[in-house]
């Protein structure tokens, strides 16, 4: 009998653990635009508006995560005078937008801050990631987990992530916390190839809550390669929240002629609202829609839509010098198939196909915003020659509206690229993206983080306007 | 980047598509495309809103929005 009980008790394990499924999102039981987790929900107290910092961590492994790391500690170690204070420019951070890797070192530092600095190369940095989520393929026990059609291999990284890298903490911590820097995690709605951020303004069009979602799960979507690792699915409860649609996108969808962009960030928004026909969003890595991560900060750079405008608050005269620092972790594309007459296999096509776009999009993401600060920065000098002409030929006389608000850019792109020794830069141009590098690998990457933000000339005019020190 | 003067016969806070973005008198950079513009409180303007799709403006030529006491 008692064998009989043994047999049985081993027969509903089984079952349990063949059902097994990752808790899905939580639905919103009510819309409240001013609750969760979006920018004005963080405060400023310690950070001021008027000189905003962005960063743009890109995608790349380990690499890219190691390279937004030694980013980090240069602002940390880079004093600055502002606003009749000296503060370390680390803490002026605003906003960090990441992708892949690089959402990590943006989670991690969002949740720990400091703490970063003690511990993260112990765990993450230095460890062999990959390898750990390697044996977990190994366990029986998740062989059968991995068995039900509910849970698959992404789930598995998750809840690796959750328990030894983000010890469980959800978004409601970061709401807690109540401080900036903001982060944008980004992954990639796999059937509409668009951005999709892990903010409550996101979140809002599926009315699910994003407090309770783990960090962890954020991350792993961000980074969820293709074929690699599968999905991760969200549930859309869209309808049962009472959403109110934000006025802009009305207004976008009458701008199919003049402003295609935005009218298709409309069409992609309406899209979520209609939970009938898409009840699920499949989110892969962010790096199949922006490998850089910038594509975010450069929309609330330019435009009034969205839960973050800097545009906005540029208007309302609170922004006045916008530094921005874009950690591109890009390599080498592959080459060696270039070499040989036979076509390249299915592995190479697969990993071609979902890298190297990524990399040509990125360039034109990068190339998008330095033409956008050039047009800005020549807008507000028309204006002034104007100001000027009129004031030589009609003394007293003013242009109408007054001052165009003066906004200082520091763009910095930093890249392996930039590396003046070939040697030098052929070793970082073709390290693997994996989550394994040697650890005295990712001490040089921190070193060059350091010495490329050093010699960019959008640090160092800072330093220069500010009047600090590195 | 498109350019907006909001006109009013005093200083208020403008909102543009319901979300607070500048003041009025002053010259505003907007995206391109169809915004709602309004006055922050008190109701003592007209109209009550102004709906405009802002394009081919420059800084030195900016779109005029103007709102009257009522």
């Amino acid at each position: 009998m008692k064998k009989h009980n043994n047999w049985f008790l081993l027969f509903i394990c089984l079952c349990c653990i063949g059902c097994a499924s990752y808790p899905t999102n939580s639905k919103l039981d009510h819309f409240d635009k001013s609750s969760g987790y979006r920018f004005q929900n963080l405060s400023s107290s310690d950070n001021t508006d008027s000189l905003f910092v962005i960063l743009a961590f890109s995608g790349g492994g380990t690499r890219a995560a190691a390279f937004s790391y030694g980013v980090l500690e240069k602002l940390r170690d880079t004093t600055i005078n502002w606003k009749g204070k000296s503060r370390r420019l680390l803490d002026e951070v605003d906003v960090i937008s990441a992708v892949s890797g690089g959402s990590f070192t943006a989670a991690y530092y969002a949740l720990y801050h400091d703490d970063i600095f003690k511990d993260y190369e112990s765990r993450f940095l230095k460890k062999n990631i990959k390898r750990e989520l390697k044996l977990l393929l190994f366990s029986p026990i998740n062989w059968l987990r991995l068995a039900s059609p509910t849970f698959d291999r992404i789930d598995l990284a998750t809840e690796y992530y959750d328990n030894h890298i983000f010890d469980h903490h959800t978004f409601i911590d970061l709401v807690s916390k109540g401080r900036r820097p903001y982060i944008l995690i980004n992954a990639t709605d796999m059937s509409q190839g668009s951005r999709f951020e892990f903010t409550q303004d996101q979140f809002d069009l599926i009315c699910s809550d994003l407090s309770a979602l783990p960090i962890a799960r954020s991350v792993a979507a961000s980074s969820a390669f293709p074929v690699l690792l599968s999905p991760i699915t969200l549930k859309n409860f869209a309808g049962g929240c009472s959403y109110q649609e934000p006025e802009w996108l009305e207004n976008a969808l009458l701008d199919r002629d003049v402003a295609a962009r935005r009218f298709n960030e409309a069409v992609l928004q309406r899209s979520y609202m209609d939970s009938n026909d898409r009840p699920y969003v499949h989110l892969i890595d962010g790096g199949i829609a922006d490998n850089i991560g910038l594509r975010g900060p450069l929309h609330a750079l330019l435009s009034l839509d969205g839960g973050l405008s800097i545009l906005r608050m540029i208007n309302m005269q609170k922004v006045e010098k916008v530094l921005i620092i874009i950690v591109n972790a890009r390599t080498n594309p592959d080459t060696t198939m270039d070499k040989c007459s036979i076509s390249p296999g299915l592995k190479d096509v697969l990993m071609n196909v979902a890298s190297v776009p990524m990399d040509n999009y990125s360039f034109d993401t990068i190339e998008l915003f330095v033409q956008s600060s050039k047009q800005w920065e020549k807008d507000y000098q028309a204006r002034k020659d104007c100001e000027h002409q009129l004031e030589t030929k009609c003394p007293g006389a003013e242009l109408p509206g007054g001052q165009l608000v003066k906004v200082d850019f520091y763009p910095i792109v930093i890249g392996f690229e930039s590396l003046d020794d070939v040697n030098e830069r052929e070793f970082f141009k073709n390290l693997p993206t994996s989550f394994n590098l040697p650890p005295e690998t990712i001490d040089r990457i921190r070193g060059i983080a350091h010495r490329l933000i050093s010699a960019s000339n959008g640090y160092q005019k800072l330093l220069r306007d500010l009047n600090s020190v590195p | 980047m498109e350019y907006v003067i909001v006109w009013f016969h005093e200083s208020r806070t403008v909102l543009i598509d319901g979300e607070e973005s500048g003041t009025t008198n002053r010259i505003l950079r907007v995206d391109e495309g169809t915004h709602t513009f309004r006055l922050a409180d008190p109701q003592d303007y007209k109209p009550t809103r102004r709906r405009v799709k802002v394009t081919q403006t420059n800084s030195v030529k900016p779109m005029e929005v103007t709102f009257e006491k009522a």
